[in-house]
């Protein structure tokens, strides 16, 4: 077979053939894997479910309004100045006399399409057809054969009209849907004794349930939208009605404002500025916060804070054993070396530098009211409001007005600072990030400044604290899928 | 707020939002919590010791040259002799002095040009070397050039000052001094204190007078008190400056290594070790060697010594000795304790 003999040998050639990796292979595939997936602007980290659903309530919606057309509309054809979205049936039709008066069909109408529906046997008591698009008319009590078709009930609530039938002759006759009160009976054309899709009447509805009412014109009319047609769900109320268990923990960056009663202490303030500072301190607490409106929330919690400060002196005139090892390379004579690991010991003078953590710890109420605006993924809020002390308790040393470090947490006659410091205010902007159904992610950057002065009466000087902080918390949504999230 | 204000903060805030957030968020909330955590969690109390640079007892360091004012020779002038006589003197009269039950120094009249503010009088300071102990509070060894002195009939130094300064014998004058001692053979020599050019103390070494600037001679006396005879000798000194009556070493005596260890902090800043002869006025200072951090000298050997260091550290004193019979090159370890000024005295009279 000398035709394949060439496209043996490429296949022979080829067989083997191993195609090189190009260079930058590796550093392609970093590339695409290093890309950020590609995500929708107003929800970037949605899962691809939610997608998916999103698409489908399209399509649906789609389809629905679609589906909804009139026939001739759906397909393309002229209408007769047919409202699409318009139908009109009833429960029971009558159909006009002369309906008796059979007329052929014609074989292809002009303005509607011919359907070869079901025809009802001969003989068959209950004459049941279809129009063209699935439209079942129900014989009620005719018998077939006479064309006599007084009564007709409609199975499908969908479009028109335009249905042919066969009468128990075998002729194929179209009928048309007259109004439900008879009287179009005498408006239609004499030469088309059965109505036409012209005759309809808009404004009747279209009965899908017993219950229910459907009017796809009249809810895109009232929306007012331009876009896609949009489902709202039903509503629970006029008013959001939020409630959110909200926990968080803050790094705090605590000033001190410190001044002393009386000018002679001036100097006493120096050497305790100048041995006390301020270190990292932090807040936990947890808030229940409620709705009041659309965008106001108020805040009640419980919070503990720590403000943490390093109290450092020297102590002088310390002294510790220290021993060192010292090697002694001696010669002796020449050619003669020796060597000495000589370990000694002795007293090193020096000062003792003591440090102290002192913890000022209180708890508190913070009663917050929130400003909140945003989306369903994105919320900002404005919070303000008092703080209200409970309780304080110290830890740790401080110099008296000798110079000597003595104890802050002492008791009664003893105590230094007081056990209540009263009001305080806080104000505070949060940053809130949905991360899933119930459970939101809020950053909080915040300021609290105590109106009080914090020492006790008799103390040589006043202290205040200032307290700048960012709150890191969860906000979670207490009543779930009972809560409307957000209302735009 | 209007319809449009909302409208354009719900743009500005979806614009925000537009930024993959939760992973920012995660890792900000992984860092940021136990940071807070580790940083709040700090030790109530802690201590930490810091040593005082500036505090001679921490210093550890050996020295090529130790400044002037180092503790080590701050011990030169620290101890008190009894041999040492301070006094107001008439130079028109002048006097006859002696000094510690042995040494007389005779000041002739006009012995020197007092200023003429002094009102004819200037103090004048003897100090007289007897015992082994004495060369040592002074630190004057009896050596010259590494060489020792095989015995000492003493040494002495004679200060004239006004005012704190220093005041010159007149010319022409000498100031006659007779010093007790057995006289032996070989004859004793005079030797004069020199403390090199840029009289750095460190520097004192005795040198041999060789121009008969200072004439010396035996004598003997009868001393009615203890009614037995003196013997000694007798000096002619025109310039006031240390002057001993010692007794060379031969050279040939064969010698060992002495080498002498101490504890980290006692160096040669603020430490003198010497080596005392039990046999002889012999003293010898230890030199002290930067690189092996020891003190060292070439001890004849069969000498039996007591090795001393005297130590300054701050304003605390230290003293340690050890006796040792030098047969071959050896180490020996010191370890000094503190000890009062009068106590240290003591042991120097005890050498």
């Amino acid at each position: 077979m000398t035709d394949q003999l060439f496209d043996n040998f490429i296949r022979d050639k080829l067989r083997d053939h191993v195609s090189a990796v190009p260079d930058d292979m590796w550093k392609r595939i970093e590339r695409e894997k290093d890309k950020p997936p590609q995500a929708h602007p107003a929800s970037p980290a949605l899962p691809r479910l939610y997608w998916w659903l999103g698409t489908l309530l399209l399509v649906a919606c789609g389809s629905a309004f679609w589906l909804l057309q009139p026939a001739g509309s759906r397909q393309g054809t002229p209408q007769n100045n047919l409202v699409h979205s318009k139908t009109v049936l009833s429960d029971t039709i009558s159909t006009p006399s002369s309906v008796t008066g059979l007329q052929p069909a014609p074989s292809a109408p002009s303005a509607l399409p011919a359907q070869a529906d079901s025809v009802p046997a001969p003989g068959s008591s209950d004459l049941t057809f279809t129009t063209g698009i699935g439209h079942t008319f129900r014989d009620n009590g005719n018998t077939a054969g006479q064309g006599n078709r007084d009564n007709y009930s409609a199975d499908h609530g969908s479009l028109s009209a335009g249905g042919n039938y066969r009468s128990s002759n075998g002729q194929l006759a179209t009928t048309a849907i007259a109004p439900v009160n008879g009287s179009a009976a005498s408006e239609l054309p004499a030469q088309a004794p059965f109505a036409t899709l012209d005759n309809y009447e808009p404004e009747k509805l279209f009965q899908l349930t017993p219950t229910g009412y459907f009017s796809l014109k009249s809810l895109l009319n009232k929306q007012g939208y331009k876009k896609l047609p949009v489902i709202q769900c039903p509503t629970l109320g006029p008013l959001r009605n939020d409630l959110y268990l909200e926990v968080y923990a803050s790094p705090d960056y605590v000033m001190r404002s410190i001044t002393a009663t009386d000018p002679h202490n001036n100097s006493y303030l120096q050497h305790r500025d100048s041995s006390e500072n301020m270190q990292v301190s932090f807040s936990l607490g947890a808030r229940l916060t409620k709705s009041l409106g659309d965008h106001l929330l108020a805040k009640l919690g419980l919070q503990y804070t720590q403000v943490n400060q390093k109290f450092s002196y020297l102590q002088e005139n310390e002294r510790r054993q220290v021993t060192v090892v010292t090697t002694h390379i001696i010669v002796q004579s020449p050619g003669d070396t020796v060597i000495v690991h000589d370990t000694s010991s002795y007293e090193q003078i020096g000062y003792l530098k003591k440090s102290t953590i002192n913890k000022f710890k209180s708890i508190d109420i913070p009663i917050l009211l929130s400003y909140e605006w945003g989306n369903d993924q994105w919320k900002f809020a404005a919070n303000a409001g008092p703080v209200i002390n409970l309780y304080s308790w110290y830890s740790g040393q401080m110099f008296d007005t000798s110079l000597q470090p003595v104890s802050i947490n002492g008791k009664n006659s003893n105590a230094v600072y007081k056990r209540n410091i009263g009001l305080g205010v806080y104000a505070g902007v949060s940053i809130i990030k949905s991360v899933s159904e119930n459970m939101e992610l809020f950053a909080e950057p915040y300021f609290r400044y105590n109106f009080s002065n914090m020492a006790q009466p008799g103390q040589p000087f006043t202290q205040k604290f200032k307290t700048a902080g960012l709150s890191l918390g969860i906000r979670y949504k207490l009543n779930g899928s009972g809560q409307r999230s957000w209302r735009r | 707020m209007n319809k449009q204000l909302q409208l354009y903060i719900r743009e500005l805030t979806t614009g925000i939002a537009a930024c993959t957030c939760l992973p920012a968020a995660r890792l900000l909330i992984v860092l940021l919590v136990p940071a807070v955590i580790f940083f709040s969690c700090n030790k109530d109390r802690s201590s930490e010791f810091i040593p005082d640079r500036n505090n001679p007892a921490n210093d550890t360091s050996w020295y090529t040259r130790p400044a002037t004012n180092a503790a080590v020779f701050q011990l030169d002038t620290l101890f008190c002799s009894n041999t040492t006589f301070s006094d107001s003197v008439t130079v028109a009269t002048g006097g006859t002095y002696r000094v510690g039950n042995g040494l007389e120094i005779f000041l002739p009249p006009g012995f020197c040009v007092p200023p003429p503010a002094s009102g004819g009088k200037v103090k004048v300071l003897i100090v007289y070397l007897k015992k082994k102990g004495d060369f040592v509070r002074y630190a004057k060894p009896t050596s010259s050039n590494d060489k020792l002195f095989t015995n000492t009939a003493g040494a002495f130094h004679i200060a004239v000052t006004y005012d704190g300064h220093p005041v010159a014998l007149a010319p022409g004058i000498g100031v006659q001094v007779r010093m007790p001692a057995n006289i032996s053979y070989p004859p004793a020599q005079v030797y004069r204190g020199d403390t090199g050019a840029d009289s750095y103390p460190g520097n004192f070494n005795w040198v041999p007078v060789t121009d008969n600037s200072i004439p010396l001679q035996a004598f003997q006396q009868f001393d009615a008190g203890s009614n037995s005879w003196i013997t000694g000798y007798q000096l002619l000194v025109k310039t006031l400056n240390w002057t001993a009556v010692v007794y060379p070493e031969d050279d040939i005596t064969a010698k060992v290594k002495l080498s002498v260890l101490l504890p980290a902090n006692y160096t040669n800043a603020n430490t003198a070790v010497y080596a005392v002869f039990k046999t002889g006025k012999t003293v010898l200072r230890l030199k002290a060697d930067t690189y092996s951090k020891s003190f060292s000298a070439s001890i004849p050997k069969g000498s039996i010594v007591s090795v001393i260091a005297v130590s300054k550290i701050g304003t605390a004193l230290y003293w340690s000795q050890d006796d040792v019979l030098v047969t071959t090159s050896q180490i020996v370890k010191l370890q000094p304790q503190a000890k009062t000024l009068p106590q240290i005295n003591d042991l120097l009279d005890g050498l």
